[in-house]
């Protein structure tokens, strides 16, 4: 899974041209045709690399979504064919249910787990920065090697079916070849990987809360719950709402895990929408479907994204 | 003003030139020469790295000036790769292939017959079986450097331990679960299951004839006989016999080294790594045999050129440099490859060390036949991977799983 930032552009650019073309125009007046030249020198490379590997990619693969077009060989315009064969077939429609399933179990998970970390790491809490590094840790480490722990961990006879065996006396589950338990231990594992990052975006957002205000809070009596709820969380707002839009989209792109840990299995149980179009495309030779089932999670997420924006006036505060 | 203007459009375009640049040299990858060419080669690690260099520095002394570069991927990765690699324009000029997976490349790949006839190469010196797995429809595509049958891989120090008799070239299936049963009365567990493609597919005709892909390479998943064979593999689970399979392909081989089962199967090519990797007595010997005359798949790899050369002619010679005697010689005295030319086969016997080896191979050869190819292959090997597990495991029946299987299939 990959942590898209998404950072503000850098007005350091732009303002460095202008303050230059001004400069220039206390000396010879006509500063105009000069600072729109500059303006695109500057935004030129930026502007070719998102068409070479932005722009162009998107509208190949929307091209391609609408020929019926083989890894190797011919291909033939079908237009909206692939899309009637990925909404017929059943396989398709447990592959947007599995996603939507991983979403809602990962998403609130990651959240709580992230939040809850980041709310008890209090400066008071002593040597703070060693948890932090040591939560932060496994969203570092590179997923796959990740991933095939974790695989060594889930695996009968691996380390929780010995503990298990150990303490309770029997065999745990086979986590992975069990169509009940893999989506689980697909999302348990991912959770592990992925709330360090949020973590560290709750936990400085809680940094700046002002002091004063969570004073004023305890002197009118609020106990800590209360404090945290009616006064950090909604200062905290923004991130929150940031977080949960960067998790969401990651986690409709969720691939790395299933694919390592199950292959998709048990039959379709774990198999995401992501493993679908790379299984489609990859392992099928059919470009012309994976690129349809590309498109329709980009809608999926454009859908989810645009809903999360409408919703963001109900609680997010913006000071 | 103007020399500003030049400046500006000076940086932009370097920075533009400094972006394509980036971009462009991992094209390069495909270029090629008379004097050089590509190969691509499925590379395990540091020491197939190595030993695969010295057949590619036996194709440059054969050939004065010419240098064969090795563009290596670990086994699963490279047919995504070469696939790739086709369609985009960039494939190496020899290309390895596998006899099973021959069939999806055809129309990719140079048919090899008349460069043969014309360098006036003597195939009768390849393994029969060898060669016939790199035809298809009657034309050879590869030289085939190894080849084998599938057969059992065995603990003997477990067996030993258990009590049990030392399984004996073609063993029976009721052989097989009675020392199952010995094994778990001690404790221990027989088999190691699997869920890929060559494991469950030989282990079912060896058990009873059925196959997924019938002689002629048509795809019938739903062979009532191969549901039957899945049924018999998770009875072996059930019973406590074997372990359950995992969507890992690896994992059966892990579970064997480390001691978890006594035996697994997998084919010769691996015979050599395992034994090294093993702390205990390694033994060999063939598929239990249940009710059938087809005894085991054999498989093979060898080289073959990609249409994309622009040199057929100087691949051609390297890939024979590559599987000459010699170097198919040295590559068995390494134990790296069973040699898929018959004058150097007793070599590997006399490097691998396993007593009774050759009685082996000599009985599993007789009841192998080579498993044919089908373009849709691949796909059967990932569903096997999510579905074959849960026949496997018990968890539905082999005919539930060959259904769905069946169902995801191109008819």
């Amino acid at each position: 899974m990959t942590t898209t930032s998404v950072a503000p552009p850098t007005p350091a650019a732009p303002a460095a041209a202008t303050a230059i073309s001004e400069r220039k125009q206390d000396r010879d007046g006509d500063g105009q045709g000069r600072r729109s030249w500059w303006g695109f020198a500057f935004a030129g490379p930026h502007t070719i690399g998102l068409a070479l590997f932005t722009v162009v990619p998107i509208v190949a693969s929307l091209v391609i979504s609408f020929n019926n077009w083989p890894l190797l060989g011919a291909h033939t315009f079908v237009g909206f064919g692939n899309y009637a064969q990925l909404l017929a077939d059943p396989i398709f429609r447990t592959v947007i249910l599995n996603t939507f399933l991983f979403t809602i179990l990962y998403v609130p998970l990651n959240l709580i787990v992230s939040l809850g970390l980041a709310a008890w790491l209090t400066p008071k809490i002593r040597h703070r920065h060693i948890f932090r590094v040591l939560f932060f840790i496994p969203t570092v480490t590179p997923i796959v090697a990740n991933v095939v722990v974790w695989r060594m961990l889930y695996q009968p006879g691996g380390a929780i079916d010995a503990s298990v065996q150990t303490v309770f006396g029997f065999h745990a589950p086979n986590f992975l070849a069990d169509a009940n338990w893999a989506m689980i231990a697909v999302v348990l594992m991912s959770v592990w990987q992925g709330f360090g990052y949020n973590m560290l975006i709750f936990s400085a957002a809680l940094d700046s809360v002002p002091e004063n205000l969570v004073e004023a809070s305890e002197l009118d009596g609020a106990g800590a719950w209360t404090t945290f709820w009616r006064i950090k969380f909604p200062l905290i707002s923004p991130s929150v709402f940031f977080a949960t839009m960067m998790t969401l989209i990651t986690s409709f792109q969720v691939f790395v895990q299933p694919f390592i840990l199950t292959k998709g299995g048990p039959g379709s149980s774990t198999l995401t929408l992501v493993q679908f179009i790379y299984n489609q495309g990859f392992q099928y030779q059919q470009l012309g479907l994976a690129s349809a089932g590309a498109w329709v999670l980009f809608i999926i997420i454009l859908g989810i994204t645009a809903v999360q924006f409408i919703g963001q006036k109900k609680w997010v505060h913006y000071e | 003003m103007k020399r500003k203007i030049l400046a500006g459009a000076a940086v932009a375009m370097s920075m533009t030139i400094a972006l394509t640049a980036c971009s462009g040299s991992s094209g390069s990858s495909g270029s090629q020469s008379a004097k050089a060419l590509t190969w691509g080669m499925w590379i395990a690690g540091n020491a197939d790295q190595a030993a695969w260099q010295k057949v590619a520095d036996a194709a440059d002394a054969d050939q004065s000036g010419l240098k064969v570069t090795i563009q290596g991927a670990p086994f699963n990765d490279y047919w995504t790769k070469l696939r790739t690699q086709l369609s985009t324009g960039s494939a190496p000029c020899i290309v390895s292939l596998q006899s099973l997976r021959a069939a999806n490349y055809t129309d990719q790949l140079v048919a090899i017959d008349s460069l043969a006839k014309k360098n006036d190469t003597d195939l009768s010196a390849y393994d029969t079986t060898a060669l016939n797995g790199m035809k298809v429809d009657g034309k050879l595509y590869a030289l085939p450097y190894d080849t084998g049958p599938y057969l059992m891989f065995y603990n003997k120090d477990m067996f030993e331990a258990a009590g049990v008799a030392e399984p004996k070239p073609g063993w029976t299936v009721s052989q097989f679960e009675a020392a199952g049963a010995a094994l778990k009365a001690k404790g221990k567990t027989l088999f190691a299951s699997t869920a890929e493609d060559l494991g469950l597919e030989s282990s079912i005709l060896a058990y009873n004839d059925g196959r997924v892909i019938s002689e002629d390479g048509t795809l019938n998943a739903t062979d009532p006989k191969f549901e039957k064979g899945l049924d018999w593999l998770a009875s072996l689970v059930k019973k406590g016999y074997a372990l359950p399979a995992s969507a890992d392909g690896s994992n059966d081989d892990n579970e064997f080294v480390s001691g978890q089962a006594a035996t697994y199967t997998d084919g010769p090519w691996s015979l050599i790594t395992q034994k090294a990797k093993a702390k205990f007595d390694l033994g060999v010997t063939t598929l239990p045999v249940g009710d059938s005359t087809q005894t085991t798949f054999s498989a093979g790899s060898g080289f073959g050129i990609s249409k994309q050369c622009k040199y057929p002619d100087q691949a051609y010679k390297a890939i024979v440099s590559m599987t000459s005697e010699k170097t198919l010689g040295e590559l068995a005295a390494k134990g790296r490859a069973f040699p898929g030319r018959t004058a150097v086969q007793k070599d590997w016997f006399d490097n691998a060390k396993i007593d009774g080896a050759q009685d082996v191979f000599a009985t599993a050869l007789k009841g192998a036949v080579p498993l044919p190819g089908n373009k849709n292959s691949d796909q059967l090997g990932q569903l096997f991977a999510q579905y074959g597990i849960q026949a496997v495991n018990g968890q539905q029946s082999g005919s539930q799983v060959m259904t769905q299987i069946s169902s995801q299939l191109p008819k």
